[in-house]
């Protein structure tokens, strides 16, 4: 293994904490604040606070990693590259961040999930794990397509994402749209299962564009 | 002695030719001064000499090695480029200081102290963001990664973009004492072709995408001359020479040419002097200006 790889190895390995930890903080943030502000004279308020934290959790978590990974093809990989890091290493770097990031939440998910678990959690660890995959890579393939459209077109493709995410997540609250709306609970290993599938072929189409990618300045 | 080499490099953009078949050789151990107007090609070939960006045609060898996707020739690379305060999407957020530490993770040699001492000397503040940070403080922040790399082959675009004039001269003192005592090979482009002409050992001249010249410094010099008088006198003399600006006032002519070599006598009806790289650049822009 050389030495270039593994300084950009643990580089990304860094990334991928560094990511984990902004981005739970804010999220657990606002979760207890929105709880706080449902809460009720009687709640039980410390499992509805643990089910709301799951709830943002599970929503945001990956969603972040979409939006965040659009800043790093042009950004974070391009300071990398221009630091003498080479193309595949990067490509490997990244998905140790992806997956570096996605594991930590799925042990974030199940740490939050202990006071209120349910057999049934063990399912949502994997698509919590599937769709963080799967976002990050989304997000990093189009943060090399912004780079040759605008932010135009981020913006619509970060709406376009965020609709799907909640169709697919939210699922079970909807009726009557045309076509059988299968129930998340049901479901959720196969959303996981094509998650991980988008995941694959979306890092086949970013290890192309990684190939040979410039700096831009 | 060690080659950083590209042979017909060609850089196209869609239908544009931005480089066009470039052969050059930079040899280790000396002080390169890449000169070339807005456009001609200067990022654009560093950019390809250290494989940061891909060249349509042509290879980039160091010591016959080719340089893309090897290890071993970019660990002894170092371009400090113009750091982007706007990305696609946003501002740029980072820090210096985790710039800085991102330089350390991937510089092999990288010297912590130096760098810390460099940002004291220029007194840039390590807390604040790139997006913040004036034109003058990037440009630091491009020398401190530049220096403190202690890369064998240290490339650097533009260095003293936005400088005042202490801070110029600092990193000139900076550049020759590294120089002195590591003999690291440097790769400086800059507009501000007086000041740094000193430190050149090597000029390399691009225009329109193709190197006009690769001289010693001292010796591309020595050719070119500065030849004044009366119109008719000046004529006579410079004929048959390669003349590439004249200025006429009234009766009085001045010429700036290049001969093929030193110590040319150009007779007695005519006013000799030497010419400075940044005169000369000059005239073979005005003289590009006029062919065009």
């Amino acid at each position: 293994m050389s030495d270039l790889f593994k300084r950009t190895a643990k580089y990304y390995f860094r990334q991928g904490i560094k990511l984990f930890s902004y981005i739970s903080l804010g999220v657990l943030a606002v979760a207890v604040m929105w709880t706080a502000t449902l809460l009720g004279e009687g709640d039980d308020w410390s499992r509805r606070l643990f089910l709301m934290l799951l709830e943002f959790f599970e929503f945001f978590m990956p969603y972040a990693a979409f939006m965040l990974s659009l800043y790093a093809a042009t950004l974070n990989d391009g300071i990398v590259l221009s630091m003498g890091a080479r193309r595949k290493d990067i490509f490997i770097g990244n998905l140790i961040k992806q997956g570096t990031y996605a594991l930590c939440n799925a042990l974030g998910y199940l740490l939050l999930a202990l006071p209120v678990w349910e057999q049934g959690r063990i399912k949502h660890v994997l698509f919590v794990i599937a769709m963080s995959l799967a976002s990050g890579a989304s997000g990093y393939f189009f943060g090399y397509k912004v780079d040759k459209y605008n932010n135009a077109v981020a913006a619509v493709v970060a709406i376009v994402y965020m609709l799907l995410y909640v169709l697919i997540r939210y699922s079970f609250v909807i009726i009557d749209v045309g076509f059988s709306a299968y129930a998340f609970e049901n479901n959720v290993v196969i959303y996981a299962l094509g998650a991980l599938l988008i995941f694959a072929g979306m890092e086949v189409l970013i290890y192309r564009a990684n190939k040979y990618s410039s700096v831009v300045t | 002695m060690g080659v950083l080499a590209g042979k017909n490099i060609v850089k196209k953009y869609g239908k544009e030719t931005v480089l066009k078949n470039i052969d050059i050789n930079l040899e280790t151990g000396k002080i390169y001064g890449l000169i070339g107007r807005n456009g001609a090609g200067k990022t654009t070939l560093l950019s390809i000499l250290t494989a940061q960006n891909p060249a349509t045609e042509g290879t980039v060898t160091l010591d016959g090695e080719a340089v893309w996707e090897n290890e071993k020739a970019l660990s002894r690379i170092c371009y400090s480029r113009e750091i982007s305060q706007v990305t696609m999407l946003g501002t740029n957020n980072l820090k210096v200081k985790e710039y800085l530490a991102t330089a350390k993770a991937f510089y092999a040699n990288w010297d912590e102290e130096y760098a810390k001492e460099l940002i004291k000397l220029f007194k840039i503040d390590a807390g604040k963001r790139i997006r913040g940070l004036s034109k003058g403080m990037l440009s630091v922040v491009t020398i401190i990664v530049a220096l403190a790399s202690k890369a064998e082959i240290t490339i650097l675009d533009e260095p003293v973009a936005g400088l005042d004039i202490v801070a110029r001269e600092q990193f000139y003192n900076l550049v020759i004492d590294e120089y002195a005592n590591t003999g690291r090979t440097f790769i400086i482009s800059t507009h501000i072709i007086e000041e740094a002409a000193s430190l050149f050992e090597r000029v390399i001249i691009i225009d329109g995408g193709e190197i006009k010249f690769e001289e010693n410094t001292e010796d591309l010099l020595a050719r070119a001359y500065r030849v004044s008088g009366s119109a008719e006198a000046v004529d006579k003399a410079v004929s048959g020479y390669k003349v590439y600006n004249t200025e006429t006032i009234g009766g009085f002519k001045v010429a700036i040419l290049l001969a093929e070599e030193p110590g040319i006598d150009f007779g007695e009806e005519v006013h000799i002097e030497p010419v400075s790289l940044q005169n000369l650049f000059y005239a073979m822009c005005k003289s590009a200006e006029k062919g065009a």
